[in-house]
């Protein structure tokens, strides 16, 4: 079997500076992974400054 | 007084976080790890306890010149990031690497579920990270 046959897919993905992601070309395979990131992408933004001490 | 500085995250996944840190240069002996949480200390002598922990001695930098780093795990399962806030340009800079890492990790994963493998991976000119992924 050629090795061409046993390949299924290739995607190209842009992961940026500020952790968002861009999908070249959105497979309906990669709607999950965009789900996941959309759920799991890490923003950040300050809470306090200064926490009570524990 | 405190130089903590608490960051929130949307940081959910423990083993893309360590992979993130890893790839920042922060592994084996220089990440602790517990679930009941560890004790960090800043400048100050300011206590704060966390479950993933990067000690002082080990942060490169700025980052590391008075307080030791943690991330704290919160009630709704998301990590907070509890760092120096004493060089804000510095903490920022290094957020955004692991938030960039963390999201490259994130994506290795859940593709890898589904039969995706990564090839080929490079940094562009624009700060972003260009990644093939490719299913067998």
């Amino acid at each position: 079997m050629e090795l061409e046959d046993i390949l299924k897919g290739e995607v190209e993905i842009f992961i940026n500076p500020d952790g968002s992601v861009t999908f070249a070309d959105l497979a309906k395979d990669m709607l999950p992974v965009a789900d996941a990131l959309g759920k799991v992408g890490g923003q950040f933004c300050k809470t306090s400054d200064k926490p009570d001490e524990k | 007084m405190s130089h903590f500085t608490r960051v929130k995250t949307s940081i959910r996944d423990l083993e893309c976080l360590l992979s993130a840190l890893k790839a920042m240069g922060y592994e084996g002996g220089k990440v602790e790890q517990s679930d009941k949480g560890i004790t960090i200390q800043d400048y100050y002598g300011s206590k704060q306890k966390a479950q993933v922990v990067i000690r002082k001695a080990n942060l490169k930098g700025e980052m590391g010149r008075w307080s030791d780093l943690g991330f704290a795990r919160k009630e709704d399962g998301t990590f907070e990031l509890i760092a120096d806030g004493f060089y804000p340009d510095t903490l920022e800079s290094w957020t955004s690497e692991l938030t960039q890492q963390y999201a490259l990790g994130v994506v290795v994963k859940t593709t890898g579920y589904q039969g995706y493998l990564p090839v080929e991976q490079q940094k562009l000119q624009d700060g972003s990270i260009r990644l093939v992924m490719r299913q067998w």
